[in-house]
């Protein structure tokens, strides 16, 4: 695993990642779109349909949980697939405060 | 996160019991609230405060800022913040943490930035939607 961000580029229907793999990164949108998709009852749901400059697997950042959903490309994609290891590191050098502000800020969506 | 010292947000100091409201909708209040060890619930209807623990819509654990949204949204407090148990809620300034909530980095630049959307979205009940 590359310790830096690095650009990924899939094609349509192929998975970003799928329910139950490891956390090890979160993705940043650069141009296309990407469907989050959970497994529920046997069906496959989707949560939500991002676009460009909007962010998925970020709960990985505070979690060594797996997965909770899967991601999809919907058309073809470019993303910017960001370390866990590296965001992490940024985060931990950030201001106390901003520490805590985001930790804050994701418990509103667990 | 574990040996951070959070001094700055303690600067008024009050106890609050199990049941107990922390703090309600109010336009004018524009105070932090930081909750540095016990549980709090947020609920969006006053009628379910001694229900909070099973009707929350929002359970957070401390070290948590209650009402972090609405510090960096700048939105008065619109929903009922009720204590899960006996803790000390420490009421601080909100220019203390605005000021400092911020990273050159673009990356969690990105990250801050779309989970604040996503709670404006999700928890719009709790009063998060409609910034300035």
């Amino acid at each position: 695993m590359t310790d830096k961000p690095s650009t990924l580029v899939l094609e349509r229907a192929e998975w970003v990642f799928k329910e139950g793999d490891p956390g090890d990164s979160l993705f940043l949108i650069k141009s296309g779109m990407v469907q989050i998709v959970k497994r529920i009852n046997g069906n496959d749901v989707t949560l939500a349909t991002l676009s460009d400059n909007e962010v998925f697997g970020e709960m990985a950042l505070f979690s060594d949980l797996p997965r909770s959903a899967s991601a999809q490309a919907l058309v073809s994609v470019t993303l910017t697939n960001i370390p866990k290891s590296f965001i992490r590191g940024k985060f931990d050098a950030s201001d106390p405060l901003f520490q805590l502000g985001v930790t804050s800020l994701f418990q509103f969506l667990r | 996160m574990a040996n951070i010292d959070y001094q700055h947000l303690m600067q008024y100091q009050r106890q609050v019991d199990e049941g107990e409201v922390i703090y309600q909708p109010d336009p004018e209040d524009d105070n932090g609230y930081f909750l540095e060890h016990g549980i709090a619930y947020l609920i969006d209807d006053e009628a379910l405060i001694s229900k909070a623990s099973k009707k929350a819509a929002c359970t957070l654990k401390g070290p948590v800022i209650l009402n972090a949204p609405n510090l960096i949204l700048k939105v008065p407090l619109g929903c009922w913040a009720v204590a899960g148990q006996k803790s000390k809620i420490y009421i601080f300034s909100a220019d203390i943490f605005t000021s400092r909530f911020k990273t050159e980095d673009r990356f969690l630049t990105a990250v801050t930035d779309y989970t604040i959307q996503r709670i404006e979205k999700a928890k719009e009940n709790l009063g998060f939607g409609g910034t300035e």
